[in-house]
């Protein structure tokens, strides 16, 4: 037989192997190509899991509830949206940033909006917002202060520290390109977007990240694109087969339509960039359906690799090769497509070393019908996916995620994970496939042996209300150990998740600046042994969906009361060792210098870098 | 007549065959001689118009001579002449039953001529001797068609498969296969409805006729409908399980496990099912219970190509990369078209340092792969009607 035929027999065959004594016929292949649903839904099929319940119990004392604070933070920011989402690029904004403009060591918080297309179409802007954080649990809008309410059609946004100011400066991603807004440092910023030389980016920007490749103390950044989309010349809705879900009309792309390329700009360190893409060999020349972008030395050589989700396309893994250059090596290193080799709808991505390897695994959220993927990182950039193996891939394929992070809720030392969720199309309540536009969101607890188990109806109702969420981004608001999960929907309020209850473990938390790194220590490893405990994490800008989270690192202890060793390898490559140090503070490390600072919880003086 | 048919006239014959007449009298023989001069003659201006009374009358001088004969029927036949070429194509045959492709060119001027049931005797006796590829296909396709015409589909069916099997790619041979075996099926199951029309087996053909039009909900209806009439339906259990197991239905995929299982309980050895079970457990995260039905098909059929590569996915989530190698590089001597095994084995060799060969099997599985969406596009396409297609690109932004 010969591999054409092979081929046919394989594609007809797959998966539906009716009797193995019956003649395959026609059917099947009917019925493969029917399962094959248009939009973005690139079902494989052989992949499909049996989808389970989530956990279901009585909440545990193990278990933290994750609480709606919302309401007593005083945040009233309001996400706008249509009830048709007719285009798609009413569908994919809503990150949400962490920042702590002010550096009063209290993370503040950036929610982007967006428009529509008959406001765009009338001239009208949606107004994003910068909340203050007044350190007693509550919130005040600062945005007309700042000047950051009105960048664009917003996307996301990502924090990083171009000129090495100290002062985090905010970068929100576009429906148009991208706003680069500077820290003033008085609680203003500036848009220097032309001036930083970043004026040329106009396509559709969606994932950002700074992080210095090239080892020179500046933050370089890198730009995913998404759609070559216009609003003077759109798809039509419903229209084609691309533009229908299960039968059912619905907004069109990204399948059907054109990507748009990515932007890698070189920081030359007096405060403007260079478009350095091409050269670097991270241009994207097929012009894929970019979203979440990652830096993160993840074959730790020191030099960092770049880590591209792209939305039903392969994902780019771009190993460093120094010199400037970089090589994907996505398909060689198992990452570019699901174990079927299939690509998938990848959307959110976070980073985490939920195996305590010192390796940085890869959690990627995806569209219904498909499943939310682990990569687990198993060394000189070699990953397998372990979605199913894991726990992971059984709960999530009801559901279309976005934000996501490796998230320690009960301070055991081991990460957990966490995602948000919201179909794309509002019409799928009518298509009668037991999916639905709002959706809960998912907990999966560490079981400390590479499996994560399903606790999301364990951990209060807040999750498990349904809501269009978007963004995600992680932080102790609050500065008493506790990281709070900020969650940006796409219609109307946040949702801000404390975690309350569980297990009184023991915890650390870092704030990082580099001297002869960048100021924010971006993708500075911090290594903290605790007895049996060896933990990492890395400082990193952007990740999650279009999303910051804190800067700051925290780690769980479980019991320990301290610490006995902290390795911290700073982007120059400079190694330090601390030791013995105690539990359930914050401190601030200086490159070079050790320990600057150091507070209890409760300090109104918390560190921030 | 061009050169080209002269040219393959002369080849159905042995290459001597036109100077080795029989014994005769001098001046007999004289005249032998002046006419194969001019047959020859002629043959070489290609005039063989000319060649054909020449043969005529070495016939007349020698009608036992099968060769003259043959040449006689061969040159008559390319001119059109199938009712004149037959009597000296069957008299060569009978003569020298060896001469296949005069048989052959016999059984089509037989079919030209009318005489079906000659032209099948003959078509059949030559086809399976029959080697140059061309005049195969020919004698090949005569033969269905007589079969086809007398509703001998099965029969026809074969021939098809013979020949697909020389010329795996020709489009039109793929065709003609193609609307050969549906009209099998068709036949069948007609056969069924008329004979048996409520029995288990026809729920099964339903169901399986239905699930080819995508209407999930009565297959699995009929398929549960033949298992309630036949519970030790032979396979049945298998196909609804496959079907639940790909549907959309959360409810209806978890029902595919039973039936797996229950397919076991009546064929033991039914690797397929040990293998799909095996996916379940493992998309379930039950790693245990996934190897042990992984290892259970692999032990019923070391060849099957599902379970290798399933068996490997699931050892490299266990760190077993070496006997994961194994058996990915057996799932591709199985099927050298398994893309996911391709991709999988490029992933374990870029673990061992061997670039070259990594790179080299992520280039196969791109091959496959693009093959496969295209394969997929292609139906895709086809379904689309022009009208839609036009108005699919006017909707398409510019």
């Amino acid at each position: 037989m010969t591999c054409v035929s092979m081929l046919a027999r394989k594609i007809l065959m797959t998966q539906i192997c009716l009797s193995k004594r019956a003649v395959f016929s026609a059917a099947v292949l009917s019925l493969v190509l029917m399962l094959s649903v248009q939009g973005r839904i690139y079902c494989q099929v052989g992949q499909k899991t049996s989808h389970q319940s989530p956990a279901s119990g009585a909440a545990s004392a193990d278990i933290p509830q994750l609480v709606d604070i919302t309401a007593s933070t005083g945040i009233h920011f309001n996400h706008l949206s249509t009830p048709e989402a007719r285009y798609i690029v009413e569908s994919m904004s809503g990150g949400v940033a962490l920042i702590d403009y002010d550096r009063d060591g209290y993370p503040d918080i950036y929610f982007t909006n967006a428009q529509n297309v008959e406001m765009a179409l009338a001239g009208k802007k949606a107004k994003s917002a910068l909340y203050h954080n007044n350190r007693d649990g509550t919130f005040t809008d600062v945005t007309d202060k700042s000047g950051v309410g009105y960048p664009c059609w917003t996307m996301g946004a990502v924090v990083g520290d171009y000129n090495n100011d100290g002062w985090p400066d905010l970068l929100v991603t576009c429906f148009g390109g991208i706003v680069f807004y500077r820290n003033n440092g008085d609680g203003t910023f500036t848009d220097v977007t032309k001036q930083a030389g970043l004026g040329g980016d106009t396509a559709w920007a969606t994932g950002a990240s700074f992080g210095d490749y090239d080892g020179d103390g500046w933050a370089d950044l890198f730009v995913a694109h998404y759609v070559d989309f216009h609003i003077n010349d759109l798809p039509t809705f419903g229209s084609r087969k691309t533009c229908q879900y299960h039968s059912v009309p619905v907004q069109c792309g990204p399948r059907g339509l054109k990507g748009f390329r990515d932007n890698l700009y070189h920081n030359n360190g007096d405060g403007t960039f260079t478009e350095v893409s091409k050269q670097a060999g991270v241009d994207d020349a097929q012009g894929f359906f970019g979203l979440t972008a990652v830096w993160s030395d993840l074959n730790e050589d020191g030099r960092l690799d770049l880590f591209v989700a792209n939305d039903g396309e392969p994902n780019y893994l771009y190993r460093n090769d120094g010199g400037g250059r970089f090589t994907n090596i996505a398909y060689q290193a198992g990452v570019a497509v699901n174990e079927d080799g299939s690509e998938q709808a990848n959307m959110g991505v976070a980073l985490g070393d939920y195996l305590h390897t010192g390796r940085f695994s890869i959690a990627i959220t995806h569209f219904s019908e498909e499943y939310a993927a682990l990569y687990r990182n198993d060394g000189d950039l070699n990953f397998t996916d372990v979605s199913h193996a894991s726990g992971i891939a059984q709960s999530t394929t009801s559901y279309v995620g976005w934000g996501d992070a490796f998230i320690d809720l009960d301070n055991d030392g081991w990460p957990d994970f966490f995602m948000v969720n919201g179909h794309v199309y509002p019409q799928v309540n009518v298509a009668g496939i037991g999916t639905k536009y709002r959706e809960p969101k998912l907990l999966f607890l560490n079981q400390h042996n590479g499996n994560f188990r399903n606790i999301s109806q364990d951990a209060g109702p807040a999750i498990q209300i349904p809501q269009v969420s978007r963004g995600l981004a992680v932080g102790d608001l609050f500065n008493d150990g506790r990281l709070e999960l900020v969650v940006e929907n796409l219609e109307g309020a946040p949702m801000i998740l404390r975690p309350e209850g569980g297990p009184r473990n023991h915890w650390i938390s870092f704030a990082l600046q580099g001297t002869k790194s960048n100021r924010l220590a971006l993708n500075a490893r911090v290594r903290v042994t605790a007895g049996e405990l060896v933990e990492e994490d890395e400082v990193r800008s952007g990740g999650s969906y279009l999303s910051q989270n804190d800067l700051r690192l925290h780690f769980g202890l479980g019991k320990h009361e301290s610490v006995d060793k902290v390795e911290i390898i700073w982007p120059s490559g400079a190694k330090e060792v601390l030791s013995q140090m105690s539990s359930d503070r914050f401190y601030t490390l200086q490159e070079g210098k050790g320990i600057v600072s150091s507070h209890a919880v409760g300090s109104s003086s918390a560190p921030h870098p | 007549m061009s050169v080209k048919v002269i040219l393959l006239a002369l080849l159905l014959l042995p290459a001597d065959s036109l100077v080795l007449f029989g014994q005769a009298t001098p001046s007999k023989e004289a005249e032998i001689e002046r006419h194969q001069q001019l047959v020859q003659q002629y043959l070489s201006q290609q005039r063989p118009d000319l060649a054909i009374p020449e043969l005529k009358a070495l016939v007349a001088l020698e009608p036992e001579n099968a060769d003259v004969r043959a040449n006689l029927g061969v040159l008559l036949f390319f001119r059109g002449d199938s009712a004149g070429a037959v009597p000296h194509l069957r008299a060569a045959v009978k003569a020298k039953p060896e001469l296949w492709k005069i048989q052959g060119l016999l059984g089509l001027a037989e079919g030209r001529s009318g005489d079906g049931d000659a032209s099948r005797q003959d078509l059949e006796a030559a086809f399976p001797h029959l080697t140059e590829e061309k005049f195969k296909n020919e004698v090949g396709r005569a033969l269905m068609d007589n079969y086809t015409a007398t509703g001998d589909l099965e029969k026809a069916a074969s021939v098809a498969s013979a020949l697909l099997a020389a010329q795996p790619t020709d489009k039109s041979l793929l065709y003609t296969a193609y609307r050969l075996y549906s009209d099998l099926a068709d036949k069948t199951m007609l056969t069924l409805a008329l004979t048996a029309p409520n029995s288990a087996q026809m729920h099964q053909v339903m169901a399986r006729e239905l699930a080819r039009h995508g209407d999930e909900t009565p297959a699995i209806a009929n398929y549960r409908e033949a298992i309630k009439i036949d519970p030790k339906l032979p396979g049945a259990h298998f196909e609804l399980g496959s079907l639940l197991y790909n549907s959309t239905d959360e409810k209806l995929k978890a029902e595919a496990e039973a039936e797996f299982k229950a397919e076991l309980a009546l064929d033991p050895n039914n690797e397929k099912a040990y293998v799909m079970l095996g996916m379940i457990s493992a998309k379930r995260g039950d790693t245990k219970a996934a190897y042990d039905y992984y290892s259970r098909a692999l032990q019923l059929q070391p060849d099957d190509g599902d379970a290798s590569l399933e068996m490997a996915k699931l050892l490299v989530t266990m760190n077993q990369n070496e006997k994961a190698q194994q058996l990915l590089e057996h799932a591709i001597q199985i099927d050298p078209s398994d893309s996911v095994a391709h991709y999988r084995l490029g992933t374990l060799y870029r673990r061992q340092g061997k670039t070259e060969e990594a790179n080299k099997e992520i280039a196969e599985y791109k091959k496959y792969k693009e093959m496969k969406d295209q394969l997929q596009k292609v139906f895709h396409d086809m379904r689309v009607d022009a009208s839609q297609k036009n108005s699919d690109d006017a909707d398409l932004p510019k």
